[in-house]
């Protein structure tokens, strides 16, 4: 049991880590695609990227430590691809669906929707890299 | 009594994650779609970081 304790709050760290790392890289592959022009200033996108993506890396990691023993991959690159993609999906499913009953409020852009995607898989690789370097400290 | 006192220990060490991860994706939903009505200000600040991973926005 301690282990585990000691694992899930290891796995948040990760997360938070890991985010803050993919909501930097998020913002430099917009930069970089113009998919969506930025209203905010660059030093406010540095906050607010790395907030939003540490609470996205925080709940991708807690997913990890939670299901690790059941996901069927034994890679942890795969399983963090996993369940970050799974999560971006379920997301994107439920975006679908706003936009469906709110379609003046909510609209679906599909250069985001791309990118967006491939931003997900970013992150399960950042997140992998970051569990595989713990793993091998351990 | 030992036993039930483990147990719940137990119980705590497994219920804790789990409620933590559930708030964090509970605000993930509303950084996502900027429910504003639960979080006052959260669709303009992160209406940027929204678009940028493909999430819908006006």
């Amino acid at each position: 049991m301690q282990s585990q304790s000691i694992d899930w709050k290891k796995g948040i760290m990760l997360g938070a880590i890991a985010g803050i790392a993919w909501g930097w890289v998020a913002l430099a592959v917009n930069a970089a695609t113009g998919a969506f022009q930025f209203e905010n200033s660059v030093l406010q996108n540095l906050i607010n990227f790395a907030a939003g993506g540490a609470v996205f890396g925080i709940v991708v990691s807690g997913f990890l430590s939670l299901l690790h023993e059941r996901l069927p991959f034994k890679n942890i690159f795969l399983r963090t691809i996993f369940i970050s993609t799974t999560l971006w999906v379920i997301l994107r499913i439920g975006g679908m669906l706003l936009s469906s009953i709110e379609p003046e409020r909510f609209h679906l852009v599909t250069a985001q929707t791309v990118q967006g995607f491939f931003l997900a898989i970013i992150m399960g690789c950042i997140l992998g890299f970051l569990w595989k370097i713990k793993r091998k400290e351990a | 009594m030992e036993r039930i006192i483990s147990r719940e220990g137990g119980l705590l060490e497994t219920l804790l994650p789990a409620l933590v991860i559930v708030s964090f994706a509970f605000a993930m939903v509303v950084i996502a779609y900027g429910f504003d009505s639960i979080a006052p200000g959260v669709h303009d600040a992160f209406h940027d970081f929204r678009h940028t991973i493909g999430m819908p926005c006006h």
